[in-house]
C-alpha cells in the first residue's frame, strides 16, 4: 500500500513537469495551428537563462522563471515577425521545416556558446524532501507541480474569462471569421506565440533544478509534449493536465511494479497514446 | 668557368628544390577522426586537445622521420554516415600513413569494411564494444588503446571487492541506461557479481536524459542496498543523486560510471561522496601525469578532467615514437615497433598484448586504466586503487 | 527542364567512373549516402501526397534493415534477405495503415511517431540472441561489400523509388492522391476510393523505405535500435523533402543532394558552428522559396497539383 501511495505521488509530481512542458505547445498548436519543432529549444533557452542567473547572480530559479519567460517572450516576438508570420499562410509543412530550422540553429548556437556538456546548479531545496506519512516527495518537483497547475489555471482563466482570451479562442477556431469581425489576427498570433514560448522557457527553468541544462535537452521533451497534447485533443487545455497525469501514472506504475519495466515504460507511454488516438478515431462521431 | 658556375648554380637550385619537394612528398601524415559535434563532442574535443598538444611536442622535438608531422583532424559526429567517408578520404585522398581517433563503437564497426579493403595502420583511441573487437578479427594493423567493455566491468568488479573488504558491503542495486553503453553485457555483469558473492536484488534499465528516476528509486528502496551502481551519461548524474534523496533512498555508496560528469556537479553538495570511475584525473600522482598536466596547462591555460585528453596524447606520441624507431612509415615495420611499446604514460603503463577475443588485434590498456574517485569539497579525490589513492573511501553516504 | 532528369541520371551513372584520383572512393561513399537520403525522402513524399504526415519512416527503414540482418545472419541467401526488407515493412505498414485510417493531420503524425517509438523500444528489449538487444547486430554486406557494386545497387534502389514516384505522378493515381490530400470528403464525393488510395500510398512508401533500410545496412554494417529506428531519420526525410519541394519527384532528390553537400561543405569550411549555419539556411530557403528548391525552376509552369 505504501508503495502504491509513493508511486502515485511520484506520478503526480512527474505529471507536473510534463504538463508544464506541454502547455506552451498546446497553445501554439491549438491557436496558430503550427507544429513548433523548436519548442524544446525554447525550453532550453529558459533553462540556460535561469542557469546563468543562478551562477552569475545567485538568483534562484523560482525567481528566474520571470526573466526566463520574458526573454523567451521577446525572442519569440522576433522569431514570429521574421519568420513564422510568413509561413502561416502557406502549407503547413513549411511551418514545420521553419521551426525545425529554428530548433537546429538554437541548439547549435547553444553548443557553440556553452559546449555540449550538461550543467547543473545548486539550490537550497534541491536536497529537501517533504514527508507525508509513508510518502516522500522532493520540494523541487513539488514546486514544479504547483507552478504548472497555477500557470495552466491562469491560462484557462485568461482564455475563458477575459476579452483577450475570447479573441484568441476566436482566432483559433476560425482565423478568417475572426478577421472578418475585426480582430487583429496577426497581433493575436504574436501574443499567443509569445505566451507559448514563455511557458516553454518557464518549464525549462524548473527542469534545470532537477536535471540540469544542456543544449540537447529539448529534444526529449518536445517528443513527449507533442504526444501529450495530441492525446489531450488539440485545443483542449485542461486535457493537457489529464493526459499528463494519465501518462505519468502509467509510466510510474510500469517502472515500479513491472520487472524489467524501466525500459518498457517508454513503450507503454507511446502505446497508450497510440491506442487512445486510434480508439478515439474509430468511435462513431 | 662560367658553364661550371652555371652548372653549379643549377645543380644547387635543383638540389634545394628537390629536397623541398622531397620533404613535402614524404611528410608523415596521420588522419584523426573525432566527434567534434553532437552529444559526444565533450570527449571528442578533449581528445582533440590531447592530440594537438602531442602534435606540438612531436614537432618541437624534430617531427617524425625528420620532417614535420601533419595531421588531418575531421569531425565524424560519432555517426557512421560521416565516419565511413572520412575514413575512406584519409586513406585514398589524404594518403595518410596511419589513422587514429575513432571514439564511438558505431563508427568502429562500420569502418571494418573499408579498413579490410585498404589495411591501414589504425591506432584506435576509443570504442569499447565487443562488436568492434570481433569485427576486426584477423586484422593485423589495429592497435586498440582503450579498454574493452569487459575490461571496464572487471575494474568495477575489482572495486566492488575492495569496497566489500573495507566495509562488508554485500548488496548492490544496478541502474543502467537502455542503450548500447549501458546494456552491453549487463546480464554477464550481474552474473559475475553474484559469482563473487554479492547480492543483486534490483537491476533496471532507464532512458538516459529523461530525468525521471523516482519510480525506479522507490522500487530500489524496498531492498536494503549497500551500493547503488549506475551506468549512464552525464545528464543522469544529478537526477539520480537528487531523486534518491527525494524518495528517501539512501544507499551507503553511490557509484556511477558515466564517461563524464556535468559542469558544476563538483561544487554541488548533493555530489558529496558520490563516486565515479574515470580513466584519469588531473590529481593523479603518476609522474607522467603531472608532467602532462603541466604541459596541458601551459598550452591551454586550464585543467581538464576528461581522460580522453591524455589518452589521445599517449596514442599519438607512442604511434609516432614507433615510426621514428622503425625509421620508416612502412606498416609492418611500424606495427612491429609499436607492438613492443612499454611506456609509463599519464594514464598508466602501456603494453600491448593480443586482444582476448581477436588475438591478431593489439590491445593496449585494460582494466588497470580505471580508477575510482569521490567528490569531496568540490574536488575529485581518488580512492582506488591503493597506489593512486589520495584519501580513504568515504562510506555511509547520506 | 525536361532534360534535367535524364542528365542527372547520366551523371549519377558516371560518378564511380570519373577519374577523380584519390577522391574517387570518398566521392562514391558520400554519394551513396546521398542516394540513401534521397530515396527515403522521396518515399516519404509519395505518401505525403495523400495529405498524411507520417513520422514512421524510421520504423520501416529499421524493420527493413533488421529483417535483412536477422535473415542474413540465419543463413538466408543475401538476395532473398534483401527482399525480405520491403516485404516485412510493407506487411507491417498495411496493418498500421488500416488501424490509423481515420486519423488525420497531427493526430496521424503523432500516432505514427508513437508507433515508431514503440517499435524502437521493442527491439531494444527483445532477447539478445533474437535481435541483438540494445547493443545491435553486425550485418553481412551485399555484394561482399564491393564499393562500386554497392553504389550501383543503391542507385538502382533510388531509381526504383523514382519510378514509383513518376508512376504515381503520371497516372490517374495522381488525381486520386491529390484529391485525397485536398479534401477527403470532397474526394469521396467525386468517386475517389479514398481508403484504397491512402493505403496504397502508405504501403508503397513503407515498402520502398524498407528496401532502402535493407540496402543501407550494407553501408553501415551495423543495426542498432537507437540509431536505426531513431526519429532523426524520419525528421531528416521530411525536412529534405520539404526543402527540395514536396509533392514532386525532383524535389526530395534535389533536396538530398543539396542538403548533404551543404553539410559536408559547411563542415569542411566552418568546422565548429556549421550546424547552426545549416539551420539558418533551412530557415531562409523555406521563407523565401515556399515551394522548396524546385520552385526555382517551376516558376513558369502552373502545375495543377504542385503545392497547395
Amino acid at each position: 500500500m505504501d508503495l502504491m501511495l509513493q508511486t502515485l505521488a511520484n506520478a503526480l509530481i512527474q505529471s507536473g513537469t510534463y504538463a508544464l512542458a506541454s502547455s506552451g505547445l498546446a497553445l501554439a498548436v491549438g491557436v496558430l495551428h503550427i507544429v513548433n519543432f523548436a519548442h524544446g529549444e525554447f525550453l532550453m533557452v529558459g533553462a540556460f537563462v535561469a542557469y546563468w542567473l543562478s551562477v552569475l547572480a545567485g538568483i534562484d530559479p523560482i525567481v528566474s522563471l520571470v526573466p526566463a519567460g520574458a526573454v523567451m517572450f521577446a525572442a519569440s516576438g522576433v522569431i514570429y515577425q521574421a519568420g513564422i508570420r510568413r509561413v502561416l499562410l502557406g502549407p503547413e509543412l513549411n511551418a514545420l521545416l521553419l521551426t525545425f530550422g529554428i530548433g537546429i540553429t538554437l541548439q547549435n548556437l547553444a553548443v557553440l556558446a556553452f559546449g555540449a556538456t550538461p550543467r547543473v546548479i545548486h539550490t537550497a531545496y534541491q536536497l529537501t524532501a517533504v514527508t507525508l506519512g509513508p510518502v516522500s516527495v522532493g520540494v523541487a518537483p513539488l514546486v514544479t507541480l504547483v507552478v504548472s497547475v497555477t500557470l495552466l489555471a491562469g491560462m484557462y482563466a485568461v482564455l475563458y474569462r477575459t476579452g483577450v482570451g475570447k479573441s484568441i479562442r476566436a482566432v483559433a477556431q476560425n482565423r478568417t471569421g475572426a478577421h472578418l469581425v475585426g480582430l487583429d489576427v496577426d497581433r493575436i498570433y504574436l501574443l499567443t506565440f509569445g505566451i507559448a514560448s514563455a511557458l516553454a522557457a518557464i518549464a525549462g527553468t524548473m527542469v534545470l533544478v532537477r536535471i540540469g541544462a544542456s543544449p540537447h535537452m529539448g529534444f526529449g521533451f518536445v517528443l513527449k509534449a507533442f504526444a501529450i497534447i495530441v492525446m489531450a485533443g488539440l485545443g483542449n487545455l485542461t486535457g493537457v493536465l489529464w493526459a499528463s497525469l494519465v501518462l505519468a501514472t502509467a509510466e510510474a506504475f510500469v517502472r515500479t511494479y513491472v520487472p524489467g519495466g524501466g525500459g518498457a515504460a517508454e513503450a507503454v507511454f507511446f502505446l497508450l497514446i497510440f491506442f487512445t488516438l486510434v480508439w478515439r478515431s474509430w468511435r462513431p462521431a | 668557368m662560367r658553364t661550371l658556375a652555371v652548372a653549379f648554380v643549377v645543380v644547387a637550385l635543383l638540389a634545394l628544390g628537390g629536397t623541398e619537394g622531397l620533404a613535402q612528398r614524404e611528410q608523415v601524415r596521420i588522419g584523426i577522426s573525432l566527434p567534434l559535434t553532437g552529444p559526444a563532442s565533450a570527449s571528442g574535443k578533449a581528445a582533440e586537445a590531447g592530440y594537438r598538444l602531442a602534435l606540438d611536442e612531436i614537432n618541437k622535438a624534430g617531427g617524425v622521420l625528420g620532417r614535420r608531422l601533419q595531421v588531418f583532424i575531421e569531425d565524424d559526429g560519432n555517426l557512421p554516415a560521416k565516419g565511413v567517408p572520412i575514413f575512406t578520404k584519409f586513406v585514398t585522398v589524404d594518403r595518410v600513413h596511419a589513422i587514429t581517433g575513432i571514439f564511438g563503437s558505431a563508427i568502429g564497426v562500420s569502418i571494418v569494411g573499408p579498413a579490410k579493403l585498404h589495411e591501414p595502420l589504425i591506432a584506435m583511441l576509443g570504442a569499447a564494444s565487443p562488436l568492434v573487437e570481433r569485427g576486426f578479427e584477423g586484422y593485423k594493423y589495429l592497435f586498440h588503446y582503450h579498454p574493452w567493455a569487459y575490461h571496464n566491468m572487471e575494474a568495477v568488479f575489482n572495486f566492488m571487492d575492495f569496497v566489500r573488504t573495507g566495509t562488508g558491503a554485500s548488496t548492490i542495486a544496478i541502474l543502467y541506461e537502455d542503450g548500447p553503453f549501458g546494456s552491453a553485457g549487463i546480464g554477464d555483469t550481474r552474473a559475475e557479481l553474484i559469482r563473487r558473492g554479492f547480492d543483486v536484488p534490483f537491476m533496471e534499465s532507464f532512458k538516459t536524459g529523461s530525468g525521471d528516476f523516482t519510480a525506479l528509486l522507490t522500487r530500489a528502496k524496498r531492498h536494503p542496498v549497500d551500493v547503488l551502481f549506475w551506468i549512464g551519461f552525464d545528464a543522469d548524474a544529478l537526477p539520480i543523486a537528487v531523486q534518491s534523496r527525494e524518495v528517501g533512498f539512501a544507499p551507503r555508496l553511490i557509484f556511477g560510471s558515466p564517461a563524464s560528469w556535468p559542469v558544476g556537479f563538483e561544487g554541488n553538495p548533493v555530489a558529496r561522496d558520490v563516486s565515479g570511475m574515470a580513466g584519469w584525473t588531473s590529481a593523479s600522482p603518476l609522474p607522467a601525469s603531472k608532467e602532462f598536466v603541466k604541459k596541458y596547462q601551459a598550452k591551454y591555460g586550464k585543467l581538464s578532467e576528461e581522460y580522453m585528453a591524455p589518452m589521445a596524447f599517449v596514442t599519438l606520441t607512442t604511434l609516432t615514437a614507433a615510426m621514428n624507431k622503425a625509421g620508416t612509415t612502412d606498416r609492418d615495420r611500424v606495427a612491429a615497433e609499436l607492438a613492443k611499446t612499454d611506456a609509463e604514460t599519464p594514464v598508466g603503463r602501456l603494453r600491448f598484448k593480443p586482444s582476448r577475443l581477436s588475438p591478431s588485434v593489439h590491445q593496449g590498456f585494460d582494466s588497470d586504466l580505471w580508477m575510482v574517485f569521490q567528490f569531496r569539497d568540490g574536488r575529485r579525490v581518488p580512492v582506488w586503487p591503493k597506489h593512486m589513492a589520495a584519501g580513504p573511501l568515504a562510506w555511509r553516504w547520506r | 527542364m525536361r532534360w534535367a532528369g535524364p542528365a542527372a541520371l547520366v551523371v549519377a551513372l558516371l560518378v564511380p567512373l570519373v577519374p577523380a584520383g584519390g577522391y574517387q572512393q570518398y566521392v562514391v561513399q558520400v554519394t551513396t549516402f546521398v542516394l540513401i537520403n534521397a530515396a527515403v525522402a522521396l518515399a516519404w513524399d509519395i505518401q505525403a501526397r495523400t495529405g498524411q504526415l507520417s513520422l514512421a519512416p524510421a520504423a520501416f527503414f529499421g524493420l527493413g534493415a533488421y529483417a535483412y540482418t536477422i535473415a542474413a545472419l540465419r543463413g538466408v541467401p543475401l538476395p532473398v534477405a534483401f527482399l525480405l526488407g520491403p516485404l516485412v515493412a510493407g506487411a507491417v505498414s498495411l496493418g498500421l495503415g488500416v488501424i490509423t485510417l481515420r486519423l488525420q493531420g497531427l493526430y496521424f503524425a503523432i500516432a505514427t511517431l508513437a508507433f515508431a517509438e514503440v517499435v524502437k523500444v521493442v527491439f531494444k528489449e527483445l532477447p539478445l540472441d533474437l535481435t541483438g538487444g540494445a547493443v545491435g547486430l553486425t550485418a553481412p554486406p551485399l555484394l561482399g561489400g564491393h564499393q562500386t557494386g554497392l553504389y550501383y545497387l543503391g542507385l538502382g534502389v533510388l531509381l526504383l523509388v523514382v519510378a514509383a514516384s513518376l508512376a504515381v505522378r503520371h497516372t490517374r493515381l495522381h488525381y486520386a492522391f491529390t484529391a485525397t490530400r485536398q479534401g477527403e470528403l470532397t474526394a469521396r464525393v467525386l468517386g475517389v476510393r479514398v481508403v484504397a488510395t491512402k493505403l496504397l500510398a502508405f504501403v508503397l512508401s513503407a515498402a520502398l523505405t524498407g528496401l532502402v533500410g535493407a540496402y543501407a545496412t550494407s553501408r553501415l554494417f551495423f543495426v542498432i535500435p537507437e540509431d536505426t529506428f531513431g526519429i532523426g531519420l524520419s525528421v531528416t526525410a521530411l525536412a529534405t523533402a520539404i526543402f527540395g519541394g514536396v509533392y514532386t519527384t525532383a524535389g526530395p532528390v534535389l533536396g538530398a543532394i543539396i542538403l548533404r553537400s551543404l553539410e559536408e561543405g559547411l563542415r569542411l569550411v566552418l568546422r565548429e558552428g556549421y550546424l547552426a549555419v545549416y539551420g539558418v539556411i533551412l530557415m531562409l530557403v523555406i521563407l523565401y522559396l515556399p515551394g522548396g528548391l524546385v520552385s526555382l525552376w517551376n516558376r513558369r509552369s502552373r502545375d495543377a497539383a504542385g503545392g497547395d
